[in-house]
């Protein structure tokens, strides 16, 4: 009987004390605990049909949803300590075998260190045009290639662009700075993230404990209004730590 | 077309969103990238994951940026110029990225839906509205030059780069703004490209 990893979180004294619901897959079972020593991974099974030809849990909607959903829930009630989507096991025993025995001492101290904590993604990006507007302003040097080069080629557009580029980057820079001493005084822990477009300012996540939710938010009213038009914030939580918990086990 | 402008007029006083509110997407890269991983027992079928996440990886060339900027700056220059308040010639000069943007999402939009056919309720068709708007085109840095995109989205994304690279007419909006079906599988092969997203990256 295949099981699909969910998440791991500390034993509850009474196991139907939790309120699990339903897991991925169609239909979708009940997601049920499997005990270790002090530990509990939350898990249910799949289909086995589904599974199928695509030889996994397919990334549809409805399953990620599902696993989001199952975390979520769990995240209200205990510490979870979240699992990546798409972990399938061919029976318990090789859950105990791959993970909660080889790595119990570390799971434990993760969930101590979790404790009480959830997740906030955060990322701001410049509005382009107020951000373009800004360079002109304070560089008008680099508008003045632009000029010229409307009657230039292609490769002198792309020079001053260039040049543009790089002064939003030295502002980039400065600002996720300042982002990152306003919001992380307030965190547990800061995860950054790739940057993954020219006007993103800042990408990561903080983890922040559930009781200073209501300071964080404020300091982040703060920032926004600071931001003004210049840079959109947006900031999605509570999750699951997802961006805090490194464990990754290997073939081994 | 200037979504970016207007989204800012209206400041929700909690900036914070819950994540149920918040859609797939917001959570999407943690779900898939990020927490507890047992290796060999990762069965995500392939087919899936580039469903999701294809429009996650479309890249666009750097070069493609640096020209959207330097005709931005031409604008602001010939609207100083003139020195009439033609903001209308500022909201232009984004326009075209808004295309890009649009076009993009579009792609991913249709590649996904794809994806959703088997078995699924339809989801509320606001929520998927407020995702589309908030998701936005990843342009990987230096990935090479115009063009240079991921293999399986080459035929959808190629009409907007075929934008990005011609003239700046506005006719070609109402195209991507409702860009013909392509075919039921635009994506074939290439799975792998899944797994050299942003956490391969880092």
């Amino acid at each position: 009987m295949n099981v699909y990893l969910y998440g791991v979180i500390k034993r509850p004294d009474e196991p139907r004390s939790l309120e699990l619901g339903c897991g991925v897959s169609d239909p979708a079972a009940p997601v049920r605990l499997l005990g270790y020593r002090d530990l509990a991974a939350a898990v249910s099974q799949v289909n086995e049909q589904e599974i199928g030809e695509a030889g996994g849990v397919r990334a549809l909607r409805r399953d990620v949803n599902s696993h989001t959903q199952v975390l979520n829930r769990l995240m209200d009630q205990t510490t979870v300590l979240p699992a990546r989507f798409g972990i399938l096991l061919p029976d318990e025993q090789t859950l105990v075998d791959k993970l909660l025995e080889p790595t119990y001492e570390r799971l434990l101290e993760d969930l101590e260190r979790l404790r009480g904590t959830v997740e906030l993604t955060f990322r701001a990006d410049y509005v382009e045009e107020r951000i373009l507007e800004e360079v002109a302003t304070e560089q008008p040097q680099l508008i003045g290639a632009g000029r010229r080069s409307i009657q230039n080629t292609y490769h002198a557009r792309i020079e001053t662009g260039r040049r543009i580029a790089s002064a939003i980057r030295l502002k980039k820079e400065q600002d996720a700075q300042r982002l990152l001493e306003r919001l992380g005084r307030i965190a547990h822990d800061v995860a950054v993230a790739d940057s993954r477009s020219e006007l993103s300012v800042f990408r990561g996540s903080f983890l922040i404990r559930r009781e200073d939710l209501e300071r964080f938010d404020r300091e982040l009213e703060r920032v926004n209004a600071e931001a003004g038009s210049r840079m959109k914030l947006a900031c999605v939580g509570p999750l699951p730590p997802f961006s805090f918990v490194h464990l990754q086990v290997g073939t081994g | 077309m200037i979504e970016q402008g207007s989204s800012l007029v209206r400041r929700d006083p909690q900036i914070r969103r819950a994540p149920n509110s918040a859609g797939l997407y917001d959570v999407l890269d943690l779900i898939l990238d990020k927490g507890l991983v047992i290796d060999a027992f990762v069965r995500v079928s392939l087919v899936g994951i580039e469903l999701l996440t294809v429009d996650l990886r479309v890249v666009i060339a750097s070069v493609d940026t640096y020209l959207r900027y330097a005709e931005g700056a031409e604008r602001l220059q010939l609207y100083e110029r003139s020195g009439s308040k033609r903001l209308g010639d500022i909201a232009k000069s984004t326009s075209k990225s808004g295309v890009i943007k649009k076009g993009i999402e579009k792609a991913g939009e249709v590649l996904e839906g794809n994806g959703r056919h088997r078995g699924q309720e339809e989801p509320e068709h606001e929520e998927q509205e407020e995702q589309e708007r908030e998701r936005e085109p990843v342009r990987g840095h230096h990935e090479g030059v115009a063009g240079t995109i991921t293999k399986g989205v080459r035929n959808v994304v190629g009409k907007i780069v075929d934008t990005v690279a011609g003239g700046d007419d506005d006719e070609h909006e109402q195209e991507h703004r409702h860009p013909k079906h392509p075919e039921r599988h635009p994506v074939r092969g290439n799975g792998n490209a899944g797994r050299t997203k942003a956490g391969a990256r880092r």
